[in-house]
């Protein structure tokens, strides 16, 4: 077995000059966040399209709202399909939660309890998703703030039988699997080893920010040393899993996320190696 | 709790900040409940207000850090967001200015200002053209009925009271804010996409009058035709502007 280790970054718009003028050889692919570029025919999307002639691209969205009770909106989907038919992104992901009520859009990830009527509505919602754009789709699972205890599944549980049976993908969040973890007590590896390697598509790393009282998802630093343990943990399982490198506040050069380009593909590179020399078997 | 009922009632918690007592749920690290449901609801007005920041940044720099988070964080509570385009938002936050008038003297103004940089922002996100080069006088012996012509398609016409273009991307420049302050007339201008950006023109009220009229739906020969009237020499001027200004993408003449 090879080696293919991928890894990308977050495009953002303040690094749109630096690619433009070096091209860097390092990002495999870069991720969007879809709705910055959807409603838009302006210079932003122009710029996407110059960077999409050299790079594989992402398209990562945040208000589906796939876990609304009412299902995601026709048009938002339209939209969505003529931004996928523009790009052709090699994935096309969002998030397993819902992003408002009636006409109110909330712009959060909100979370929502793990009860077997929610895996239903999951399950539904994104087989009509994947009718409408006619393609699969990848899921990631949240940072959440509060765990409801009415719930009949683990999240890990949850994601795993989302997936199943809708057919869709997980985009795993490794930070976000580690910020539950920490802020609801238990260990990581919990969710990481139930997770099945069939069902991920992708996989996010990112940095939180430690409030004293909680881990807050804000990525806006660098990936923490604890997340890094858990890519080393996985790196061998998921080596060919594209992974993203995430950074959306006080983001800084963009060298300093190539450093964390390299040093993913180093773990990944390091751990497979290992692996191959103790002769395990993926 | 089917799940319509747990989302009704969640997001009317997000909103009050109350009534959480429908959920039974352990709230992230040492947070108390009430604390765990405001990080959620202290989320919102952040990510609007950061929206309304990127779109309404010259307004910023004029009213000040104070003036401006405070008028956002007003103006969001009096406009919850509906569209999933964090884009989109902040489109009435000019005529909300023009009700301020007892708390800001220059709120005309202050709208005016919001109103450019609502449609630059509008104009920045539409597709670039190439404007028609040259335009030939031969057409202009033709009879009104048979020219057409096409405008910009991110062409956008705007009257205002005060040239607050001028202050568009400045940083403080208190001389300019005073000299547009002092400049209220009519500054009718338009904007369209450029190569690398937007180009704001100054236009003719005539012009602005013309534009108004395609904008709100009538096609073009039948508004020209109903404008210019049989006035050969108004027909004339408004072509030769808008092509001489650059907003046209073609002309054509049908037999």
């Amino acid at each position: 077995m090879s080696l293919s280790a991928r890894v990308g970054v977050g495009l953002r718009p303040t690094h749109y000059s630096k690619i433009l003028e070096v091209w860097p050889k390092e990002v495999d692919h870069f991720e969007v966040i879809s709705e910055n570029y959807m409603f838009s025919q302006g210079r932003p999307l122009e710029t996407l399209l110059k960077i999409r002639e050299h790079y594989p691209i992402f398209a990562h969205g945040v208000s589906m709202s796939v876990m609304s009770a009412v299902g995601p909106s026709d048009d938002y989907l339209k939209a969505l399909k003529s931004f996928y038919n523009l790009i052709k992104p090699e994935i096309t992901s969002d998030h397993l939660c819902w992003t408002g009520h009636a006409h109110d859009n909330l712009h959060d990830l909100l979370p929502f309890p793990f009860t077997n009527e929610f895996l239903d509505l999951a399950v539904r919602n994104i087989s009509k998703v994947q009718d409408v754009l006619g393609r699969s789709m990848a899921f990631e699972n949240l940072s959440a703030y509060m765990a409801f205890k009415n719930s009949d599944f683990t999240e890990w549980e949850f994601l795993k039988e989302v997936c199943l049976r809708s057919g869709a993908k997980l985009l795993f969040d490794l930070n976000n699997a580690w910020v539950n973890a920490v802020n609801f007590g238990y260990d990581p590896l919990l969710c990481v080893n139930s997770i099945p390697k069939k069902i991920v598509a992708q996989i996010h790393l990112g940095g939180p920010t430690d409030t004293g009282k909680f881990l807050f998802d804000t990525h806006s630093t660098k990936i923490p040393d604890e997340v890094w343990g858990i890519l080393h943990q996985t790196a061998a399982r998921f080596h060919d899993i594209p992974i993203i490198i995430e950074w959306d506040s006080d983001i800084p050069e963009f060298d300093v996320l190539l450093g964390e380009v390299k040093k993913a593909r180093s773990i990944i590179e390091s751990e497979f190696i290992k692996a191959g020399e103790a002769n395990v078997h993926f | 709790m089917s799940t319509f009922e747990f989302q009704k009632l969640f997001s009317r918690a997000f909103k009050t900040g109350t009534d959480l007592n429908e959920f039974d749920f352990t709230p992230a690290g040492s947070l108390q409940p009430k604390e765990a449901l405001e990080v959620y609801r202290q989320g919102y007005p952040a990510r609007l207000f950061e929206a309304l920041g990127e779109t309404y940044e010259t307004l910023w720099k004029v009213l000040g850090d104070e003036d401006f988070e405070a008028l956002c964080l007003d103006y969001i509570s009096l406009h919850p967001s509906s569209s999933p385009n964090l884009t989109d938002y902040g489109e009435d936050f000019s005529k909300y200015l023009l009700q301020k008038k007892e708390i800001f003297e220059e709120s005309v103004l202050l709208s005016d200002l919001a109103h450019f940089e609502w449609e630059f922002k509008e104009c920045f996100h539409s597709a670039f053209e190439s404007p028609l080069v040259e335009l030939s006088s031969a057409i202009f012996s033709e009879p009104i009925e048979n020219i057409n012509f096409e405008l910009l398609i991110s062409l956008r016409a705007i009257p205002l009271e005060y040239p607050v273009y001028r202050l568009h991307g400045i940083d403080g420049d208190v001389q300019r804010f005073l000299e547009v302050r002092g400049a209220r007339s009519d500054h009718p201008i338009s904007l369209v996409r450029s190569e690398n950006g937007v180009r704001t023109v100054p236009i003719t009220s005539k012009l602005l009058e013309f534009l108004s009229i395609l904008k709100s739906g009538s096609f073009t020969l039948e508004c020209l035709t109903s404008y210019c009237a049989e006035n050969s020499e108004l027909t004339v001027s408004l072509i030769s502007e808008l092509a001489h200004k650059s907003l046209l993408k073609k002309v054509t003449v049908t037999a």
